[in-house]
């Protein structure tokens, strides 16, 4: 007698169980690869396409399936620094036949030359470009991550893509140990304090 | 005169500091190179160099042309009232005679934008009625918070002790929120003595510069904070509260007027150090002193507001130290803004064989640079040409971190120096601000004490500044983010949309098709169509 009362215990703590689990997993479900998010966060969100990908969201995906992580300029070395991090990746150097490190630029339509095509428009993937067609457009300055995509469609090549900060704007404090690596010919520190008690 | 007040002044009007500051640094002090001279003023630079802003944001320029004549005192750079930025008026008379780039000490080494004056003497016939003006004398009493705001804003004034915050900005605090002005007349930085002297020869004007910022901000309470090495200047300030005291008690309805002195330590000219050294309160993280009702104000700045608001002068010159052994007439000097160091240099009789590299401000927050063509900013309130500072960066080369612990209880800041040293160089930028590196004030007391020579300071500076960088690429790139997801969506649904008409006209046709079948030519519906057609016609026309 008592094994059946055994059995219809576990019995009913098994199907309970089951039954939490089962409303966990429709309750607490995940969208899509945790991963991928993680990734996309690190990505410099420029939709720039230089990895060979429509957006970063997709190459984020693509990481997450084991793509290099490499792939992507604006992102630069401190990107691949920061997804090596995140995949537990060994740092590789950036994929040179996606292009190069460069500083952030930003288009800027000639508005005089501007024919109102609307093609930079579409192709824009942030939505930075304003216009409506036959009439001027222009670009959100603030909002344009400077991807170059809406330069191939232009009919009359009238979008130029200049460096976003000036040199100034763009200046940072160096570190101070790159200054000791280049000062070769530094006398030695000038007085050492502790010395009388050593 | 049952007035509170009464009895502070004719009593003690000057106790010693309740309140002591953490850590803080005892530097050897070579204030009495500068301070033994009375004010003086420089013979008038051939030419002025004037940055746009020297907060270098949100100015508009007046349209200026190369070539066209400036009288003294015309604004050259306007800014709006509510913009993080001064107003900057023309020191002399004269001519613009270029309007480019030029070195102005920024630590790049790159040039900023700047105006060149070349100044033209005038003689007093010539000179319009808009230098006139400048004369007449008001009553500030008579004048709103409004129309005072207005003036400073006008006048150009900013903070002199250093950092160069609009004073108009600060002034502008919300009604009733601030109840205590403090005056900064601290002074910690080893070389600098032009509060000091300024204190020492016009505690008046500092004094009724005070009394304005306080009516401004509706204060009730004034305190002078100073260090105990000025007793010259505390005693000068103590006999013109006395002096001016049936003045004060006439326009004032209460006021409570004390100095409070304070022991020499570097450095308790700090905001957030002198705030709690006189009130025993601490400044909140993130917070400015305003948050516990406190303004606080430096003595040169309240000069120029006393000048402003009293003889209706604009801000064109300032008391500056210049000091250093290498000065064959060190002191303390009138000097226009955008007067270049080598006339200085040139006029106070500087060796300049012997001279590595001149220093903006005091030798532990100051700038160094090399370049003597630089200008004087409304920030530099000393210029030290001294044989001990001989190169650029300090030190040069230093040796390895021992954990020692010096730093640590030099902090005023409560932070841990050698942690942060540590995090920095290995460029740990989220253990850096968790160890609250935003919280350094940049006094550098911690360089001062490192018996390995490391110069932290400029290691906290170069990761502030990094991750400042982050900080910003990350907003951009979020908000690339939300545009590029809202797009996807919103292509989404055209598409969908663009499907469902496509759907909807196949079905169209289909039905179409489908009517075909039954009536081959089309006619039984053309003439239902037509029989409809009339009887709307008929039932519209009544």
């Amino acid at each position: 007698m008592e094994i059946l009362y055994a059995t219809a215990i576990i019995t009913l703590f098994a199907v309970v169980c089951g039954g939490l689990l089962g409303f966990a997993s429709v309750k607490f479900k995940v969208e899509g690869n945790p991963i991928v998010e993680q990734i996309n966060e690190i990505l410099p969100q420029t939709q720039c396409g230089q990895c060979g990908h429509p957006g970063c969201k997709p190459y984020a995906e693509a990481i997450a399936n084991g793509e290099a992580i490499n792939r992507c300029p604006p992102g630069g070395e401190a990107g691949i620094k920061a997804l090596a991090e995140l995949l537990d990746l060994e740092i590789i150097e950036l994929d040179d036949s996606c292009g190069e490190e460069a500083p952030a630029r930003v288009a800027v339509i000639r508005e005089a030359e501007c024919i109102g095509c609307t093609k930079c428009i579409q192709a824009c993937p942030v939505d930075a470009i304003v216009g409506a067609p036959k009439l001027m457009h222009t670009v959100i300055t603030d909002e344009c991550t400077g991807c170059d995509l809406c330069v191939p469609p232009c009919p009359v090549d009238c979008i130029d893509m200049p460096i976003l900060q000036s040199a100034l704007d763009s200046w940072k404090v160096p570190s101070p140990q790159v200054i000791n690596i280049n000062e070769v010919t530094s006398e030695p520190p000038s007085k050492i304090k502790l010395e009388g008690a050593v | 005169m049952n007035n509170p007040m009464n009895q502070l002044v004719s009593k003690s009007i000057a106790t010693d500091a309740q309140y002591r500051i953490k850590g803080g640094i005892h530097p050897q002090e070579y204030k009495s190179l500068s301070n033994q001279q009375p004010i003086a003023s420089i013979q008038e630079p051939p030419f002025y160099i004037l940055p746009y802003s020297d907060l270098n944001k949100g100015s508009t320029t007046t349209n200026l042309e190369i070539a066209q004549p400036v009288e003294q005192g015309q604004i050259l750079i306007n800014s709006e009232l509510a913009n993080l930025s001064s107003v900057v008026h023309s020191p002399c008379d004269g001519v613009i005679a270029d309007i480019s780039e030029f070195d102005l000490g920024h630590p790049s080494g790159l040039e900023q934008p700047a105006i060149k004056i070349q100044a033209m003497p005038k003689s007093e016939l010539e000179r319009s009625a808009h230098a006139d003006s400048l004369t007449d004398q008001i009553d500030y009493q008579s004048l709103t918070n409004e129309q005072l705001i207005k003036s400073v804003h006008q006048a150009g004034i900013v903070g002199l002790g250093g950092a160069g915050f609009p004073t108009h900005i600060k002034l502008s605090a919300p009604k009733d929120s601030i109840h205590t002005l403090i005056v900064n007349a601290m002074e910690c930085e080893p070389y600098i003595t032009c509060d000091d002297l300024l204190l020492r020869e016009h505690p008046q004007s500092v004094l009724k510069g005070a009394l304005i910022a306080a009516k401004t901000v509706s204060a009730n309470r004034i305190l002078f904070g100073i260090e105990d090495n000025k007793p010259e200047a505390i005693a000068a300030l103590k006999t013109a509260i006395e002096n001016y005291f049936d003045e004060l008690t006439s326009t004032q309805e209460s006021l409570e007027i004390k100095i409070i002195v304070a022991k020499t330590k570097y450095p308790s000219g700090g905001e957030k150090q002198i705030i709690e050294l006189l009130t025993g309160q601490q400044v909140p993280k993130g917070q400015l002193p305003s948050s516990l009702g406190i303004l606080v104000q430096n003595v040169a700045t309240l000069e120029a507001l006393n000048k402003a608001i009293n003889q209706r002068q604009v801000m064109t010159k300032r008391l500056v130290t210049i000091t250093g052994n290498l000065v064959g007439k060190p002191g303390n000097y009138w000097i226009p803004f955008g007067t270049p160091v080598s006339h200085i240099a040139e006029q106070l009789e500087v060796n300049l064989e012997q001279l590595a590299c001149f220093i903006f401000g005091g030798p532990l927050m100051g700038t160094r640079h090399s370049n003597l063509e630089i200008p004087t900013k409304k920030s530099t309130n000393c210029i030290i040409f001294d044989s001990a500072y001989k190169t650029l960066e300090y030190p040069a080369k230093h040796q390895e971190c021992i954990r020692c612990g010096e730093c640590e209880l030099a902090c005023p800041m409560n932070l841990v120096p050698q942690q942060l040293y540590w995090f920095a160089k290995s460029q740990q930028w989220e253990a850096l601000e968790e160890q609250q590196l935003f919280s350094c004030i940049d006094c550098a007391a911690c360089s001062y004490v490192c018996p390995s020579e490391i110069p932290l300071g400029s290691y906290y500076q170069f990761a502030k500044s990094e991750i400042k960088d982050i900080k910003n690429k990350q907003i951009k790139s979020d908000l690339a983010k939300a545009r590029f997801d809202n797009r996807e969506k919103r292509l989404a649904r055209i598409k969908a949309e663009r499907e469902e008409k496509r759907r909807k006209a196949a079905e169209a046709r289909q039905l179409a098709a489908a009517n075909k079948t039954n009536d081959p030519d089309g006619k039984k519906s053309a003439i239902e169509a037509a029989l409809q057609r009339v009887k709307a016609k008929k039932e519209n026309k009544p």
